[in-house]
């Protein structure tokens, strides 16, 4: 998939625990790991809003856009 | 720094441990009350068949046959169909015991789940399906040394057979719908 999750960076840069943010975020820890390693089919506005709060960050510091690399 | 990975990597819903909680009692209500039931019918069945005049009286009465003179191995082959009788429903009994039972386990929005509560359905067609069958068979095993039998005199539909197939009905259409809904709920739980 094209979208890539830069959590992991973030979390790295904030120096704060996926088990942190779970629980001022109040989703599971284990729906975090799934977010920063991208195995989700979607992010609601609403977590989105508050990573983004708790981490001092903008979306776009989380998800990035790559396109799929097709040979010519 | 390190962050310890969660070992399973399943989607966690909170709102599923609060409806499974809010469901409980009614679950094990369902599942005792259908062994209770089960338990019933089978006492039923043993108190009907044990007692030779209230049967006899009851072949007088319903079906204008007197039964006086029956052998013993009609008697046993009646009471074989009803225990085969019994038997298909206790299967379905089962069935009604392992949904809810998942159901207290957590595992309600899944397609394993929909496909039981289908099965029950059909399971609940197939016993009405078979009591009808099985009516015919042991009034003509009862009646077999009299000559005045026909087995299309004692075929009856009961109005509670019509209930028990439009329940039935209803099971098979649920088991769909949540067949859907199950597909439905598993995406949207990847929305974190």
């Amino acid at each position: 998939m094209p979208i890539i999750v830069n959590l992991d960076v973030m979390l790295a840069k904030r120096k704060m625990r996926s088990r942190e943010l779970a629980e001022r975020i109040g989703i599971a820890e284990q729906n975090v790991s799934l977010l920063k390693s991208g195995k989700v089919k979607g992010v609601r506005f609403d977590t989105l809003e508050k990573i983004c709060e708790i981490l001092g960050c903008q979306p776009g510091d989380i998800l990035e856009y790559q396109p799929d690399e097709t040979p010519k | 720094m390190t962050d310890a990975e969660p070992s399973s990597e399943k989607f966690e819903d909170h709102r599923h441990a609060a409806l499974r909680r809010k469901i409980a009692l009614v679950c094990h209500a369902v599942r005792w009350l259908t062994v209770g039931y089960l338990l019933f019918v089978a006492w039923g069945l043993h108190d009907h068949w044990s007692n030779a005049d209230r049967v006899q009286r009851a072949f007088r009465n319903f079906y204008k046959v007197d039964i006086a003179g029956v052998a013993p191995w009609q008697w046993r082959a009646a009471e074989a169909v009803s225990a085969l009788d019994w038997l298909v429903l206790a299967i379905l009994c089962w069935h009604v015991w392992r949904l809810f039972g998942r159901y207290l386990e957590g595992d309600i929005f899944s397609a394993g789940s929909a496909s039981l509560l289908q099965r029950i359905g059909v399971l609940g067609l197939v016993t009405v399906a078979f009591d009808f069958a099985m009516r015919p068979v042991t009034v003509l095993l009862m009646t077999a040394h009299v000559a005045d039998t026909a087995a299309s005199r004692h075929a009856f539909v009961r109005t509670e057979d019509v209930l028990y197939i439009v329940i039935s009905l209803v099971f098979v259409a649920l088991g769909m719908i949540y067949r859907s809904a199950a597909e439905l709920a598993e995406e949207n739980a990847q929305i974190v």
